[in-house]
């Protein structure tokens, strides 16, 4: 399949993955501008909104899978090539949104400068510490985007829009005089969540005011039409149900990511005179990234946060101690207390266990194995089905747009020619394109990746396809050696994994060519037995 | 004494280096996990964990100051080393 035709004025859009056929995994976008500067000389740029991975569940040939980066990114050493993008702009910190930038710096490529909000930036350098990339010379530049700013990049303007969805989380402007492109990323609408600028229709109202010709839009959840909980609602149920457990110890399961919910369940601690302990890696990770980026959770709590390792005389009624296990993973503090593993905190019969988020499909059955074996412990154990049956009401929102989130966005914004709905299961994509033609908007359902399409005042078409092939990513069992660390040995706790990386088709289904651009840094043998030794 | 440079108790009880410089990313983590478990690292500012990494033993500069990224990269390893293993889900973008 040949390039498409990307020579007229406009905005040129094309989804590389994340679209109907990926569901909600390796969002990437490239967006090509071709407009004129203010003296008439034609501009031509390009952005690349995200660069994800879909996890594959169930033990398929490969543990995750991602846009190829060569017809992305340069790779590093060699010239820049006409194609070489601008800029990557972030619109949050999920790893279906981030997560292959790691990849591609392992396989050699030279990301260009990555341009986010201040908690997403800290998250990418997080992510590459985690990875073993160090060096500054790996190492692509960050600048982080004040929320609400607007940055002028490729020949456009990107306006960085604050959504409730994570901390920093924002849908992106891409303006130029002859088109405007509103890139939701994932969002919802809730004025009660404590951390992060919230989205502020009035905002919304005026960008649309501006004109806006295109909304790509996330579809998680815009199927679900039931009433929805906000932020604060679940707080007040959190501080009944920790009330009602006086004199018990109480441990919260959370994602290491929820920090709203972690607010939440702070304030139910305070409200009942306890001090809010938080264990485990990558909550601690999240929360002190929050910190660097000015979302501070102790003053959204109005109370100290305590680590776990400073909260050993503290009484176990006197405490709410958020640990991580919510999704039932492994290594994570629920899944450990459930597997009495030595050093894990102590869940008994005077223990009551929340677990503020649903179980998803693909954690169900090890979620239903850890409950059973807490409660196997003696532990009362509430879970966000459960506490709905006891009568508190929901203790989890999802975190994406419901139905009635849409149609706020797509009245707001007014976009004058189609509404592109994306990320989401088939029937939540067709949900999403149905509230657009009820406000009488236009669907621009794309059933695969790779269609381009033009937009510009006049309209929206699709002028090519491209076939795109991705990198299907496995673990080849060996760990990288970092710089200095001890040789051969397992001391840190989680040491880099190294991965093959092969080139499939488009659809992720054949292979094309095995092992590409292989990572090929020190390396050594991993040494299982010590790493999953109890902390 | 082995290479210079490597951690010169291999088996892992007690941590020190002849010489640590701001690339030994992992090696700083892990010795202010064990020196600086005191510290409350959610809020440590930035120069306080510059000072506490050039009063490590054996820590030289070399005339080098850490970039905002270095700086990051250690709390990650301090955080990693005092918090035990990876325990995020794969599937926290769904919640």
């Amino acid at each position: 399949m040949s390039a498409a035709d990307r020579s007229q004025a406009g905005i040129y859009w094309q989804s590389r993955m994340g679209n109907n056929a990926d569901g909600i995994g390796g969002n990437c976008h490239r967006y090509d501008i071709v407009t004129a500067n203010g003296q008439g000389t034609p501009v031509r740029g390009r952005l690349v909104v995200d660069y994800g991975i879909k996890i594959h569940n169930g033990g398929g040939a490969y543990d995750c899978s991602f846009p190829s980066p060569e017809e992305l990114f340069a790779k590093r050493g060699q010239p820049d090539p006409a194609h070489a993008p601008n800029a990557l702009l972030l619109t949050h910190s999920h790893e279906d949104h981030l997560g292959a930038l790691k990849h591609a710096v392992d396989m050699g490529y030279r990301l260009p400068p990555i341009h986010c909000t201040p908690f997403t930036a800290e998250l990418v350098k997080k992510s590459f510490a985690g990875a073993g990339i160090i060096e500054p010379d790996r190492r692509p530049e960050i600048h982080a985007v004040k929320p609400g700013e607007t940055i002028e990049v490729g020949g456009a303007q990107v306006t960085f829009v604050p959504v409730d969805h994570l901390p920093g989380a924002s849908a992106l402007v891409i303006r130029t005089a002859e088109a405007a492109v509103f890139h939701t990323g994932d969002y919802k609408f809730d004025a009660t969540m404590a951390l992060g600028e919230r989205a502020d229709p009035e905002l919304l109202r005026t960008i649309g005011k501006q004109g806006i010709d295109m909304v790509v839009s996330d579809s998680t959840s815009a199927g679900d039409d039931r009433p929805k909980s906000t932020e604060r609602e679940i707080a007040g149920r959190l501080e009944r149900i920790v009330a009602d457990e006086k004199g018990r110890a109480v441990v919260a399961g959370v994602l290491g990511t929820q920090l709203d919910r972690v607010v939440s369940l702070g304030r139910a601690a305070k409200a009942n005179s306890r001090t809010l302990v938080i264990s485990g890696a990558s909550l601690v990770q999240n929360i002190q990234a929050a910190e660097r980026a000015g979302h501070s959770l102790e003053k959204a709590i109005g109370a100290p946060i305590l680590l776990a390792k400073d909260a050993r005389a503290l009484p176990a009624d006197k405490a709410l101690v958020v640990t991580t296990g919510a999704f039932a993973q492994p290594n994570a503090g629920l899944s450990r207390s459930a597997d009495q593993l030595a050093g894990a905190l102590y869940i008994g019969r005077d223990t009551t266990v929340i677990i503020p988020q649903r179980a998803i499909p693909p954690v169900a059955e090890a979620h239903r194995g850890m409950v059973q074996r807490l409660e196997a412990s003696g532990a009362r154990v509430i879970t966000a089905e459960r506490a709905e049956e006891m009568g508190y009401g929901a203790i989890h929102q999802s975190g994406h747009a419901i139905a009635a989130d849409t149609r706020l966005l797509y009245t707001l914004l007014k976009p004058r020619h189609v509404v592109s709905p994306i990320h989401g299961a088939p029937g939540q994509i067709e949900a999403n394109g149905e509230i657009a033609r009820s406000l009488g908007l236009k669907p621009l359902i794309l059933k695969e990746n790779g269609a381009v399409i033009r937009v510009d005042r006049s309209g929206a078409e699709i002028v090519g396809r491209e076939d795109l092939p991705r990198i299907g990513a496995k673990e080849t069992g060996d760990l990288k050696q970092l710089p200095r660390a001890r040789p051969g040995e397992g001391r840190r706790p989680n040491p880099p994994a190294i991965y093959r990386y092969d080139r499939l088709d488009s659809a992720g289904e054949t292979l094309l060519s095995r092992n590409v651009d292989a990572y090929h840094g020190p390396a050594r043998a991993p040494r299982p037995a010590r790493d999953q030794q109890a902390r | 004494m082995g290479d210079p440079g490597m951690p010169n108790d291999p088996s892992g009880d007690t941590l020190s280096w002849d010489r640590l410089t701001w690339q030994d990313i992992q090696a700083i983590g892990m010795a202010l996990a064990e020196r600086h478990a005191a510290d409350n690292i959610l809020t440590l500012p930035p120069e306080r964990l510059v000072q506490l990494v050039e009063d490590l033993p054996g820590f030289t500069a070399g005339g080098r100051e850490p970039d905002d990224f270095t700086l990051s990269a250690i709390v990650t390893a301090w955080i990693d080393a005092q918090e035990g293993g990876d325990d995020r889900s794969p599937f926290e973008f769904l919640a």
